[in-house]
């Protein structure tokens, strides 16, 4: 084709090329404006009629009015994660490691509160859990949103933790374990667990971050004695000026920030994809 | 047919510089070898002949058309890759007919021609299997024929034989060189391996750290070279530090005749090969450090009196292995009509 | 004394086996139990509630029958589907340029791309809100070029607000689920395609395309899904404005009290994600979360 290689598009040109970065660029700019916003009106309150000095009167105002619920929130992750670990763990473990009937099946379902909406859990837990049953009365208390935000979390460590399982080898440590004497319960905790620490740990922060942000299950089982973060958020966002509002979410922002930059640091799973939203 | 011209091509990435004032020309139908270490810039000379890198500096000339600027896919240029880089989601058929379906030929057309090739290759029952199904050499053979099928003005062939064993690397590597000399496409072919290029290739261009340091046909390159680092990297040679004076050249255990060398005065290097001494109780005296027997030929490691060691391929007819030890004392001879002289 | 040496060790490995064989499935019985009580027992009853109609099968029917419920169905249909169009050819651009180009501060960009995924609807909301809203950025530029009122321009309350938070949380999700995806794409067969002859757009179509169609389809599947199941954003910019069906869950539930009515609504909602997850899953295993 002699005619086409005569006719020399100069690569300055490339329309497509610039086509491309140009949607790049608006894509990166469409995610950072709103967060570089939100910062901005933390510290000047809203744009409208002119700008003031920068204050962070707007940050006092959001903790002093919004302890508790950050108090309670950071509370609530830290258990949610510990039960995470401690019941999830050992699922992920016998799930991936025993063959038994209607394995795959299992394994499925261990994501179901991922692919169910949120806003479904919410609305079921309250209406079996929010009046007594079986003797138990969690309605309303400070556990109904705990276990709420442990299913909500709960796959995410599981597939994290089956996840790093498959990638150790898990079988020969247990197998030189078990052949030097170790019974199953050492050989777990002082030969498997270790192996798999980065995951777990990885899992765990993206469960803290998760049950940080969790809205849509506990909207449906808070009460006002018993608000978390992002309902105070929800409520901040109707009621409280644009400055406060943009303050409480910039505390949130960056509390999730450093904790997912931390699980970059640590694991190369990254962030998960689910979450309710 | 088509001549391809390099003028001064230089690349750089970042501060790096891969290649560095390349100027060669690949003549109408030839196959020129690029030959050279890794990393000495093979490769980014023949992306950048293809259109994949930009050059820094220089142009390329296709004939007298100047393709410098010229898309990839605009410059109808055949490519081979090292990993065969077949499209898996198609058959070997749709692979071969890919070029001409992009440029627009019409489908019977381009399918009769595609089946040519594949026969020509000896692969035309193999035209509606999936590539993943075939053995490398296979895949091999439909990667060339996918590039032969947009009839380009030049065909590249980027380490093709890399990753097939020795025995199918020997039968493509006749059967390739043959069709390239049927077809005449001019062909760039680029190895590492340098006993590919020199079985191939009607020149050899050795490349090393981004610069040319010869280029020639195989004989020229083996039996001239132009310099220490060429006399290295093709063939085995045995470098030894000399000194020259006037028509003779003075290796310290013995002198030989400049003759037609032409070497300048002073301190100069011989390249001699392997083949060039002979066990017959010559003049020079040396002794045995190893020697290993390979079949067809025994290969001997000496160390001379000056304490160089060279090695050398003798004849088992001439020389019985059994009787050798290392520290024996051998005599050798060295035919000076062979030996090169580098500066 | 040979014998008790090692009749000793046995019995202790008999019934250290025992508890040992047993151990696992014990540490495993409390995750059983949490799913089983708190998710399995919620939405069974859930599921037995939303038959609870004077007619058979009545409030299913009513999701179709009455105009307002199928609206929000179909209007929550139209949002996932833009917006997962959206995303994913946005993420396509966005998924290349991570997957491909090497440059200074990629690790920030990949980080500035995955944040968002960590946050929760509501936030979201406010991020739409503070640029879209009549006292966010664009609208007050937009004004302050114009000279017309920051309400002309403020669209956060309607459907395109809805569709620019859904795009938010979504476009993270999709770009980062399609990067490895790409990244594994062999660049010399793409190279082949060019010196072929075809296009960048061609070599694309022909040659990439069916590589990556997999991580496309979970990017698909995770995009539509999130977007159905979405709730906080929606509450705080598209309450009374745009229905869609989780608002209309909550509307029923919490606004006329009429728990049967919404648990159908939710049935169905959860048929729709889960199936469209799991079905992912039965053709192209792997996690669509992964």
């Amino acid at each position: 084709m002699p005619e086409s290689a005569n006719r020399s598009r100069f690569r300055d040109l490339d329309f497509g090329l610039i086509g491309f970065y140009l949607v790049c660029a608006a894509v990166l700019t469409f995610i950072m404006l709103p967060v570089f916003v939100v910062f901005f009106y933390s510290f000047f309150g809203s744009a409208v009629g002119g700008l003031g000095s920068p204050t962070l009167e707007f940050y006092e105002g959001a903790i002093s009015n919004n302890l508790d619920a950050i108090i309670l929130s950071i509370q609530i992750a830290v258990i949610t994660v510990i039960v995470d670990i401690i019941i999830g763990v050992p699922a992920a473990y016998t799930l991936v490691r025993y063959d038994f009937p209607f394995k795959r099946l299992a394994m499925e379902l261990t994501i179901l509160p991922m692919a169910i909406p949120g806003i479904v859990i919410g609305v079921a837990i309250v209406r079996s859990w929010g009046a007594p049953r079986f003797g138990i009365d969690i309605g309303g208390t400070v556990e109904i949103i705990i276990i709420g935000h442990i299913l909500f979390t709960i796959p995410f460590v599981i597939q994290v933790t089956m996840a790093t399982l498959e990638s150790v080898n898990y079988r020969r440590l247990e197998e030189s374990a078990r052949s030097l004497g170790a019974g199953w319960l050492r050989t777990f905790l002082y030969v498997i667990v270790p192996n798999i620490y980065n995951g777990i740990i990885a899992g765990a922060i993206m469960a803290f971050a998760l049950s940080l942000g969790e809205f849509n299950i506990s909207f449906f089982v808070y009460t006002p004695q018993n608000t978390t973060l992002p309902i105070a958020l929800f409520g901040g966002f109707r009621t409280a000026t644009v400055g406060e509002a943009s303050a409480l979410a910039s505390i949130f922002i960056l509390l999730i920030v450093g904790l997912l930059l931390i699980v970059q640091l640590i694991s190369d799973e990254g962030v998960k994809l689910g979450g309710n939203v | 047919m088509t001549e391809v011209t390099l003028d001064g091509i230089t690349k750089r990435f970042g501060t790096e510089t891969a290649i560095e004032d390349i100027s060669l020309t690949v003549r109408e139908g030839e196959v020129l070898s690029i030959v050279g270490p890794s990393g000495c810039g093979k490769s980014t000379t023949l992306r950048t002949i293809a259109g994949f890198e930009e050059p820094t500096e220089g142009r390329i000339h296709f004939d007298d058309r100047d393709v410098t600027d010229v898309r990839a896919e605009e410059r109808n240029v055949g490519l081979v890759f090292q990993n065969y880089a077949l499209f898996k989601n198609m058959t070997v058929l749709e692979n071969v007919t890919f070029g001409p379906r992009m440029q627009g030929v019409p489908k019977e057309e381009r399918r009769a021609k595609a089946m040519e090739l594949l026969e020509l290759v000896g692969i035309d029952d193999l035209a509606d299997r999936d590539p993943s199904s075939l053995s490398g050499g296979q895949q091999q053979r439909v990667g060339l024929v996918r590039a032969l099928a947009i009839e380009p003005e030049i065909l590249l062939l980027d380490e093709p034989m890399t990753g097939l064993d020795a025995k199918l690397k020997k039968r493509l590597r006749r059967e390739i060189g043959k069709l390239l000399t049927d077809i005449g496409v001019t062909t760039l072919y680029v190895t590492h391996d340098q006993t590919q290029a020199m079985a191939m290739a009607d020149r050899v261009a050795v490349l090393n750290d981004g610069h040319i340091e010869q280029i020639g046909t195989p004989e020229t390159v083996y039996e001239q070279p132009a310099n220490q680092f060429v006399a290295n990297f093709i063939g085995t040679s045995n470098l030894l530090p000399a000194t020259a004076n006037g028509s003779t050249v003075d290796l310290g255990f013995t002198t030989i005749e400049a003759g037609g060398l032409s070497p300048t005065n002073g301190e100069v290097t011989v390249v001699t090969r392997p083949d060039d001494f002979t066990l017959n109780g010559g003049p020079i005296e040396a002794s045995v450090l190893d020697t290993f027997y390979i079949g067809g030929t025994v290969q001997m490691v000496v160390e001379l009196p000056d304490e160089n060691q060279i090695s050398l391929n003798v004849s088992p007819k001439e020389v019985d292995v059994s009787d050798l030890e290392p520290g024996d004392r051998i005599n050798l001879s060295l035919d000076a009509s062979n030996v090169h002289v580098v500066n | 004394m040979i014998e008790r040496v090692i009749s000793i060790p046995e019995r202790v490995t008999v019934r250290g086996k025992r508890v040992d064989d047993l151990l696992p499935w014990l540490l495993s019985l409390p995750f059983a139990l949490l799913f089983l009580l708190f998710l399995g027992l919620p939405l069974y009853r859930l599921f037995e509630l939303s038959f609870q109609s004077e007619t058979f099968l009545g409030h299913y029917v009513n999701i179709f029958a009455v105009g307002r419920y199928r609206n929000a169905l179909f209007m929550s249909f139209a949002i996932s589907i833009l917006v997962t169009g959206v995303s994913i050819v946005l993420g396509l651009f966005m998924a290349y340029f991570i997957a491909r180009r090497e440059f200074v501060g990629k690790r920030l960009v990949v980080a500035i791309i995955s944040f968002p995924i960590s946050f929760p609807g509501v936030l979201v909301a406010w991020a739409m809100i503070v640029v879209l809203g009549r006292t966010g950025v664009l609208p007050q530029f937009l004004a302050f070029l114009s000279g017309e009122s920051a309400s002309t321009f403020a669209i956060v309350f309607s459907f395109w607000g809805l569709v620019a938070g859904y795009t938010y949380f979504t476009l993270p999700r999709v770009t980062m689920s399609m990067v490895s995806s790409i990244e594994k794409v062999d660049q010399s067969v793409e190279e082949a395609a060019r010196s072929l002859g075809a296009t960048r757009l061609q070599t694309f179509r022909y040659v990439t395309l069916p590589v990556i169609a997999p991580a496309i389809a979970s990017a698909v599947t995770l995009a539509f899904s999130v977007c159905m199941a979405a709730f906080g954003t929606a509450l705080l910019i598209a309450s009374g404005v745009v229905d869609i069906l989780p608002l209309m869950i909550f509307n029923v539930i919490m606004g006329q009290q009429d728990y049967a009515a919404g648990a159908a609504m939710a049935v169905v909602l959860t048929i729709i994600t889960v199936s469209v997850i799991y079905g992912y899953r039965r053709k192209f295993g792997g996690s669509v979360y992964a």
